[in-house]
């Protein structure tokens, strides 16, 4: 194992030099006279944490999937640039979360059993219900002007709660479906027939994803809204349950998201703004056309770090980062983060598919789910494949619940991939 | 369960491939229509990434220069516009403002200056593959910076315009509209300068049309000496006034010149001897006649101009309107270009130059991208005339009410004044001349709108242009 962790660092390194090299280009196209420090701080501060991660992690799981480490560098950097390109003064703010978020990651990988966490899974799902209550009631009051926020004041940070019940749902999700599907199976008498047994076992969920669902819509939270329906259905369908209860979801999904458009302007307008955001350019259309612009800047080549013109669109160091990214990258630089991407969700897939128990491999399968289709949603709304929606893309964008929250979900994929390989001996006489 | 785990990664599969080919799309496909979309404001933005040109003179001395200059706390870059004589130069440089658009030599060479023509140098790609600062092409005029204060300052603000050319190549050595406008700030007083009265904005020179008055005798003689219907030394009688066909044409005041040759009349100014000669000429020959000496066409490519004209595009030209057209009155109206040019046509041997102002187009390095060479127009009458006609414009000036306003300068000079009546107030004071005579390298027009008369007010200033031109001889 030991030449796998040297695979790791040597990947790693490749990482640092492309995070040093992209800092380098960005200082010297855009900051050029001024000060290099801020560049240096944060790119020692990412060589730091990940070198120092990539030892610690010796300690907590041994076995890990060496290549989640080095894509995790290489994105977490590529978001270190950008944010010092687009919102310079943020930087620091990004680097003190990235410490947060590592610390977090390790902590997390420190779990002896990942499956244990299930044996807590209605604590979960209470503090997911609770995070989305206290944002939905104190958030309200905080904000400015009367306006709706997303965030809780905890002192001087802001916390964005739906990042971590977005966590604790997987965590839940997977401890209840992946310990009652081996129920599942023999007690199917026509597949739609619904028992007392069924309400039982769909009360906790449809509950849940009730109270999810509402407290998000009345935020105004359309893009955490959308990624919670498809992490229900998506772990409904993984866990194998009955089809019944997969088409109960997409139903609810399909009314729900009707009824929201029915009842909400602000649904509305998304989707009219979606369809043709080109009529009011300058106001409700704004956003999603500076974000046409920036792509359509950036061409094959792209215009090279620091020389893009995407820092004046709104929200562009949170939502619209791939926006940036794919100006200054041009196609190229967009699909590689793309790729990168792509690989990253496939080793969560394939962490879940190794993974020794069935609690493990669903909460690994909805991880890895839950950051592929965050990825889907914000990229998909800045191409206009799909209504633009306020989402993180993870580890790129700037906020600290963003990227503490992902640096955990990535510590329990390294954890359970470390579990699934090696250890079980069965495994090891099947190779 | 692991089944359909593995089903779902196929999902992304799927997904993540179909959101590439969006980018795709966006990013290439669509890349052009985006960038050109009215607004997006990348190409403006990337304009000011480059470092615009410099326009210089003819001797090199930088009009209009650009310089990076920080600003703010962030210490960002800005591109600071330099301006040599802000409003000497006005309707030669024009303006440059993000909120209303440019002008003059800023507009007509935009593409060059801003380094965004496809031309480009192998200076501009040396920079792109080095990344070093890019620059714009740099513009060298044909203007003489010297000729062109001197003329604005003699002007001394008032409305008016000079135009000096070198008659042997049709080079513009001024183009001089008053009263100009600091270019510099458009952005900061534009209401100010748009709401004057004195209309700075409005290029005199190339697109005031005027009444030329007796300026204009020197096309009707140089006809009636081409034509061989006069020469200098043909005798006319002048009453104070004659009767063409109903319409009594007068000398000023009713003055009778009495008995005079041809270059008498024009030293004279005589209305009634150029009316007459203007009716023999008859119509459709002075027309054919204006048209080669210009009127009718846009005589000028490099800035926005107006065609002179002989009579208003609404009417025929009838005999008394032919009549007074030979004095430079009825519906003839021209520009001061035009005036200039008429001037150095008959300094050249009657060969009509096409005024230009851009000599040429250089990148940064020097590498010569555009180059004008001078072009001969029309031969509008035969040197020979042309000869004579420059003798009797030199005894206009030796002999006539501006002997005292030349009489300082070291070289001899031909020329011919105008005091156009006009519906607007007092007439326009016009002089127009070339020097030397024997060897002719200016010709000035200058009109001076409601001044009076053209030897007291506009004769001294193309005197003071004259000097400048010529300081070295």
């Amino acid at each position: 194992m030991k030449t796998n962790a040297f695979q790791e660092r040597r990947l790693l390194l490749i990482s640092f030099v492309w995070v040093w090299g992209a800092f380098a280009i960005a200082y010297w196209n855009r900051y050029y006279p001024g000060s290099w420090e801020p560049a240096v701080r944060a790119a020692v501060t990412h060589f730091a944490i990940f070198f120092s991660l990539s030892f610690l992690l010796g300690y907590t799981c041994r076995q890990r999937d060496h290549l989640l480490l080095p894509l995790l560098a290489t994105l977490t950097g590529i978001g270190l640039t950008m944010i010092y390109d687009v919102k310079p003064a943020f930087l620091s703010r990004q680097c003190q979360w990235l410490v947060v978020g590592a610390a977090g990651l390790w902590l997390v990988t420190g779990v002896r059993d990942v499956s244990s966490l299930s044996r807590f899974k209605y604590t979960w799902m209470f503090l997911g219900a609770t995070l989305l209550l206290a944002t939905s009631l104190l958030g309200k009051r905080l904000g400015a002007s009367g306006e709706i926020t997303l965030a809780l004041q905890l002192g001087p940070v802001s916390f964005q709660p739906s990042e971590f019940a977005r966590l604790f749902l997987i965590i839940f999700l997977a401890g209840f479906l992946g310990e009652k599907s081996r129920l599942m199976g023999f007690r199917e008498p026509t597949w739609w027939r619904i028992g007392r047994q069924d309400l039982r076992y769909l009360g906790p969920l449809l509950i849940m994803w009730g109270i999810s669902l509402l407290f998000l819509v009345q935020q105004r939270d359309l893009g955490a809204a959308l990624l919670f329906f498809g992490i229900f259905i998506g772990m409904l369908y993984m866990a194998e349950t009955r089809i019944v209860y997969l088409t109960i979801g997409i139903a609810l999904f399909m009314g729900g998201a009707y009824a929201c458009y029915r009842a909400f302007g602000h649904v509305q307008t998304r989707i009219d703004i979606w369809l043709n955001p080109w009529q009011d350019v300058e106001n409700k259309g704004y956003q999603i056309v500076q974000s046409l612009f920036a792509l359509g800047g950036g061409g094959l080549l792209g215009t090279g770090l620091g020389c893009g013109y995407s820092a004046r669109i709104p929200a562009v160091h949170t939502d619209l980062i791939f926006s940036a990214i794919a100006e200054e990258l041009g196609l190229a630089g967009s699909i590689a983060v793309l790729a990168l991407f792509l690989i990253l969700v496939v080793r969560g897939f394939h962490a879940a598919l190794a993974a020794r128990n069935e609690l493990t491999s669903l909460m690994a399968a909805g991880l890895a789910f839950s950051l592929g289709l965050q990825v889907c949603i914000i990229i998909g709304g800045a191409t206009k494949m799909i209504p633009l929606t306020g989402i993180t893309l993870p580890f790129i964008s700037y906020g600290g619940s963003s990227l503490t929250a992902n640096f955990i979900l990535m510590g329990l994929i390294l954890a359970i991939s470390s579990e699934g390989s090696g250890e079980d001996p069965e495994k090891v006489e099947r190779r | 369960m692991k089944r359909n785990i593995l089903r779902t990664a196929h999902l992304f599969f799927v997904l993540f491939p179909a959101i590439g080919v969006y980018l795709a799309y966006w990013q290439v496909f669509a890349s052009e229509d985006l960038m050109n979309h009215p607004r997006n404001r990348r190409v403006l933005l990337n304009e000011k990434r480059v470092l615009r040109g410099t326009i210089f003179d003819r001797n090199a001395e930088p009009l209009a220069r650009s310089e990076f200059e920080l600003s703010g706390q962030g210490g960002t870059r800005r591109q600071v516009r330099k301006l040599m004589a802000p409003a000497a130069m006005s309707h030669v440089t024009g303006y440059l403002s993000d909120r209303y658009g440019r002008t003059g030599i800023e507009s007509k060479l935009n593409s060059h200056l801003s380094g965004m023509t496809r031309l480009r140098s192998w200076d501009d790609l040396r920079d792109f593959l080095m990344a070093d600062q890019r620059r714009g092409h740099d513009v060298f005029l044909t203007i003489d910076a010297h000729v062109q204060e001197a003329a604005y300052s003699a002007l001394e603000g008032r409305r008016g315009a000079v135009v000096a050319l070198v008659p042997s190549t049709g080079e513009i050595l001024a183009l001089t509209s008053s009263p100009g406008y600091d270019v510099a700030r458009v952005d900061t007083a534009w209401e100010t300068i748009q709401e004057d009265p004195e209309e700075p904005l409005f290029n005199r020179a190339t697109s005031g049309l005027y009444p030329p008055g007796s300026t204009f005798k020197v096309v009707t003689a140089g006809d009636a000496l081409e034509e061989g219907i006069a020469e200098p030394k043909t005798s006319f009688r002048c009453n104070g006034h004659v009767n063409i066909e109903g319409y009594d044409v007068r000398c000023p005041d009713g003055k009778a010149h009495g008995r005079v040759d041809l270059t008498q009349a024009l030293v004279v100014s005589c209305n009634v001897v150029h009316a007459q000669l203007a009716v023999q000429i008859g119509k459709s020959r002075y027309t054919s006649y204006a048209r080669r000496w210009g009127l009718g066409e846009d005589l000028f490519g490099d800035l926005p101009s107006k065609a002179s004209s002989i009579v208003r595009s609404d009417s025929n030209l009838t005999t008394t309107v032919l009549a007074q057209t030979g004095f430079g009155q009825g519906e003839v109206s021209v520009t001061p270009l035009q005036m200039a040019v008429i001037a150095a046509t008959i300094a050249n041997g009657g060969l009509r130059m096409q005024p230009y102002i851009i000599d040429r187009v250089c990148s940064y390095g020097g590498e010569r991208l555009q180059q004008t060479t001078p072009k001969g127009e029309q031969q509008v009458i035969s040197p020979d005339t042309a000869g004579l006609l420059a003798g009797m414009m030199e005894a206009v000036v030796s002999l006539g009410s501006t002997r005292g306003t030349f009489s300082s300068l070291s070289f001899s000079v031909a020329g011919k004044t105008g005091t156009a009546q006009n519906p607007h107030g007092k007439a326009h004071a016009w002089f127009i001349g070339f020097a030397p005579v024997e060897s002719p390298q200016v010709a000035v027009a200058c009109v001076i709108e409601n001044a009076g008369a053209g030897s007291k007010e506009a004769a001294p200033v193309v005197r003071d242009v004259m000097a400048a031109a010529l300081a070295h001889l």
